[in-house]
């Protein structure tokens, strides 16, 4: 059933994709216009979610649906600091991924001993109530109406967001990628494939599966710390459940069974979803359609759908020149 | 090297195991058999730590096991391998030795690589070293799986849970002859649950029959064979 999830973790060529990937998107300004750009920004941010919820739920089967509320806590720690007590930006997103990292680490705690279904649910009921905590208490959180958070650089000039949101996206992915080729790697996937066996052999499963879930959510706190200090406004809405839905969605556009997957389906469905914007909510049908497309028919995802392709085409060029 | 004391494990009013008292020496290859329903794997469940006993006590090496978790046991150096091999059907037959290294081994990772490749080499499977693990036939499995804990240095206790079952006849020598070795050379205690009377035979010294949950007799195979509450337990009353 889980075939190949984790089939190809650990060679070098997943980083020479998101290498490649990386290479395009910085490239990328020099081309698009400002709209695209702020677009391409924000998916940047999808990426980090992405990615570390292919981590905990991809590599260690921990399927959890509580990317979103981790971003979100990261993204009001630093906006409450900031908004009350004016603590320098700096010292709020590092504030953010620590409480998100602890919080994670607490959650993991928690749904330690459940398995699979149960795990989403408790994560999903989390995540929930995180959100609605946030709308109920209005008094200090502004609830729907908005809390105003300063923006990073003090402007709104998108060209620089650009970049640092790409460096956040790479950077994060490289941390992943590394705890995913170490040791570590191999626990996490040891946990996925069978705990019993992993904790025979003297791999100590609690405690690994408690790190994913803390790693993961400081990544996706820190990510949600920026993305506060870049739309300038947060509200309870980036906790809901349609942002964990899109995660997924971008996670399996690209590829669930590969590394680089994420990477390229967070700005594909992004930037698909802002011209879909203008139909509403259909946009979510639409994916919809495609995720069950190609659970279907092409379960390693879009990226891998592209190679197969490339090495297929690739495979008839050379052909057709060995008869030449 | 390992002794339980009293050992009782109970499931509501089932009783699995009644009062095991069993002692291995340092060295010895004991074997385990006794009918299906036994109680053998979850005598093997309660000294690794997956269930916890009602009541009794597990020494190994003089020490207490009692309130150890799985993976703290391992790291004593009691392993064990699982009546179905579980590999991790997801890496290489390589990274599935690997990882018991990165587990609980001890040097550097290129020893381990070295170690890996020399097990590889013994048992014939060199050729498979990159190979997802799920393509092993059932037979590789088991080889792969018992190979796992020689990764180990401190490995001192190896407990294996039908290590033969559905084994083809040359992969099985390939395994009794691993099993010698690493007795001889590096002194590691087996405790082997099996049906098969004649690798038994090969392998073991002494031998506990278990029916019922209880310890029947222990002493030789053909000692023990021979006796009347054995063949009943395995075959019935009638027969006798």
């Amino acid at each position: 059933m889980s075939r190949g999830l984790t089939r190809r973790g650990c060679g070098l060529r997943p980083l020479l994709i998101s290498g490649l990937l990386i290479g395009v998107a910085a490239l990328v300004p020099l081309r698009v216009n400002d709209y695209l750009l702020q677009v391409l920004t924000i998916s940047f941010y999808y990426v980090v979610l992405a990615v570390s919820w292919n981590l905990l739920a991809g590599y260690t089967g921990q399927f959890s649906l509580a990317q979103q509320a981790f971003a979100t806590i990261g993204a009001y720690t630093t906006g409450m600091l900031g908004h009350y007590y004016h603590v320098p930006i700096a010292v709020g997103i590092v504030a953010a991924g620590l409480v998100s990292g602890l919080v994670g680490a607490i959650l993991g705690v928690m749904v330690l001993r459940l398995r699979a279904i149960y795990l989403a649910i408790a994560t999903w009921a989390f995540a929930e109530t995180l959100r609605i905590t946030l709308t109920a208490a209005y008094e200090f959180t502004r609830g729907d109406l908005g809390l105003s958070v300063p923006t990073l650089l003090g402007n709104l000039d998108p060209l620089p967001y650009y970049y640092i949101f790409l460096a956040m996206a790479a950077a994060s992915t490289l941390i992943v990628y590394l705890v995913v080729r170490s040791p570590i790697g191999f626990f996490l996937r040891a946990i996925k494939d069978d705990e019993l066996r992993a904790a025979s052999m003297g791999i100590n499963t609690t405690f690994w599966k408690v790190f994913a879930f803390a790693l993961t959510s400081v990544l996706s706190g820190l990510a949600g710390a920026f993305y506060a200090h870049y739309v300038a406004v947060i509200s309870p809405q980036i906790a809901d459940f349609t942002e964990m839905a899109k995660i997924i969605v971008m996670v399996i556009v690209g590829g669930i069974g590969t590394f680089a997957g994420p990477l390229a389906g967070a700005p594909v469905v992004q930037v698909v979803s802002s011209f879909l914007h203008q139909y509403g909510q259909w946009s979510n049908v639409i994916f919809a359609v495609l995720v069950i497309v190609l659970m279907r028919t092409y379960r390693d995802g879009g990226i891998a759908l592209l190679l197969h392709a490339f090495r297929l085409l690739w495979a008839r060029v050379a052909d057709g020149r060995g008869q030449a | 090297m390992l002794e339980t004391i009293g050992l009782t494990k109970r499931f509501g009013g089932l009783f699995a195991n009644t009062d095991i008292n069993l002692s291995i020496a340092e060295g010895e290859i004991r074997g385990l058999i006794g009918p299906n329903g036994a109680g053998k794997t979850t005598f093997i469940n309660l000294l690794t730590g997956v269930e916890e006993p009602s009541s009794g006590d597990i020494w190994l090496a003089g020490k207490t096991l009692l309130g150890q978790v799985p993976y703290t046991r391992a790291r004593r150096g009691l392993l064990r391998t699982f009546q179905v091999p579980k590999l991790f059907r997801n890496m290489t037959v390589l990274e599935n030795l690997l990882i018991q290294h990165f587990a609980c081994g001890q040097g550097t990772q290129r020893d381990a690589r070295l170690r890996a490749d020399g097990l590889l080499e013994m048992a014939g499977l060199t050729r498979l070293r990159d190979s997802p693990a799920s393509h092993l036939s059932g037979g590789q499995q088991a080889l792969l799986q018992l190979l796992g804990g020689f990764m180990v240095e401190r490995l001192r206790c190896y407990l294996l849970d039908e290590p033969f079952a559905g084994v083809n006849p040359i992969v099985k020598d390939t395994m009794v002859e691993l099993i010698h070795q690493y007795n001889r050379s590096r002194g590691i205690t087996f405790l082997i649950v099996s049906h098969e009377m004649s690798v038994i035979r090969q392998l073991c010294s002494r031998v506990t029959v278990l029916a019922e949950g209880k310890v029947l007799i222990e002493g030789a195979l053909d000692e023990v064979t021979a006796n009347a509450q054995v063949i009943d337990a395995y075959l019935g009353k009638t027969w006798s």
